[in-house]
């Protein structure tokens, strides 16, 4: 069959219309391991003498290949459309708890506390601060207003007293004086003869300084 | 003077070449993300779990780049990785609840607002998109084995050996998803079989 394809693609159009011959004429086809085999690329000679005789399979041959070309042309440009589309996540994916085998992450976690820690009192401290703080300025204040409220009274009441006595003394100078001058109007005998007694004296001198 | 090439010298140059490319995550992200994307999505047919996938992977092989020992290319080792994540999700509860409520696979039809190159027209691309549809229904039907081998030869062009590699699969088992996933496109497509 090899020598008589040789003729026929030595003899120009005479061969076309041989194979068209040939196809009518042809009964059996490619079968699927010998289909098979032509697409990947093995051509034994049977097969290659097949298809120069049968149109039928030349044809099919070349409209599966191409339709296989052009689904891996296709799917090629679609495949780069959609990575190019995808975003590239290059950063490397741990589990969730990987961090907890580097020395650096126990490190920065017990910094992290010591810091919280530290804040914690810091702000505890200078919150009980102004607390205490108000206390001992709310006393001073009620101190103060209490000192302010009472001094007024005890002044008022050591003026009082100061009046008090005052009064009381010039009360008593006024009486000692009224007694004394009601004294001294009454005539006693002696006085009556140029005699007087201390006591009148005494009496008149004080009534003297109380009007003094 | 002429210069000697030493073969274990461009083996070694090329190994330091694939080790820094290793190295640098957004390298790696360029140059693979794409097809792996694409690998992943149409061996799954779940968008949301293929973007999820494409993403551990890369950070996966970033991470074990000193495990890689070049025996076999980058992309190989990347879809190796790749099935082993697909696999991991799958077996999930959670993905087997989420995969019966909704599932997403990849939609050619998002391309109709490419531009058409200035190397054919839009009715050729037009045809072609259609083509490339009747393959993407014809591999909904198939295992998601069967997608995944699919995918890798005549789509990212692996050799037999290198899926073999990537799967772990035995070469015959390979051969037979192949041959069954060639069988319904052909049905498919080609309109026979």
């Amino acid at each position: 069959m090899e020598a008589g394809n040789k003729r026929e693609d030595s003899n120009g159009e005479r061969n076309d219309s041989r194979r068209e011959r040939h196809d009518n004429n042809c009964e059996l086809h490619l079968t699927d391991e010998q289909f098979t085999n032509l697409l990947l690329g093995a051509e034994p000679a049977g097969v290659q003498a097949h298809l120069m005789e049968c149109a039928a399979c030349r044809e099919e041959s070349e409209r599966v290949s191409g339709a296989i070309g052009d689904f891996a042309e296709q799917s090629l440009l679609w495949a780069e459309r959609r990575a190019a589309t995808q975003p590239v996540r290059l950063a490397e994916r741990q589990p969730a708890l990987a961090w907890l085998l580097h020395p650096q992450a126990w490190v920065a976690g017990a910094l992290a506390t010591a810091l919280a820690v530290g804040i914690g009192m810091t702000m505890h401290r200078d919150h009980t601060q102004p607390e205490q703080q108000a206390v001992s300025t709310a006393q001073a204040d009620a101190a103060k207003t209490q000192a302010a409220a009472v001094q007024p009274v005890v002044a008022k009441v050591q003026a009082e007293v100061k009046t008090g006595r005052a009064t009381l003394k010039a009360d008593n100078a006024l009486l000692s004086a009224i007694d004394g001058e009601l004294r001294a109007d009454e005539s006693t005998p002696a006085s009556l003869y140029g005699l007087e007694s201390t006591s009148y004296r005494t009496g008149t001198k004080t009534a003297k300084r109380t009007s003094n | 003077m002429q210069l000697a090439l030493n073969p274990g010298m461009i083996g070694c140059a090329m190994g330091e070449a694939i080790q820094s490319e290793l190295d640098d995550i957004e390298a790696l992200d360029r140059a693979y993300r794409a097809r792996l994307l694409r690998f992943v999505a149409y061996s799954t047919g779940d968008m949301d779990l293929a973007e999820t996938v494409v993403q551990d992977c890369l950070l996966k092989a970033f991470n074990g780049r000193e495990t890689f020992r070049g025996e076999c290319s980058v992309y190989t080792w990347l879809a190796h990785i790749a099935g082993n994540l697909v696999r991991d999700h799958q077996r999930t509860r959670k993905f087997q609840f989420w995969r019966k409520v909704q599932k997403t696979g990849p939609d050619l039809s998002e391309l109709t607002g490419v531009l058409p190159s200035g190397e054919s027209s839009p009715e050729t691309q037009i045809l072609a998109r259609e083509r490339a549809q009747q393959v993407t229904g014809a591999l909904e039907g198939l295992s998601q084995n069967q997608r995944s081998i699919f995918v890798m030869r005549f789509v990212d062009e692996m050799e037999l050996q290198e899926i073999c590699q990537a799967t772990g699969m035995q070469m015959s088992t390979v051969k037979t998803h192949l041959h069954r996933a060639v069988k319904a496109v052909r049905l498919k497509v080609g309109g026979s079989a």
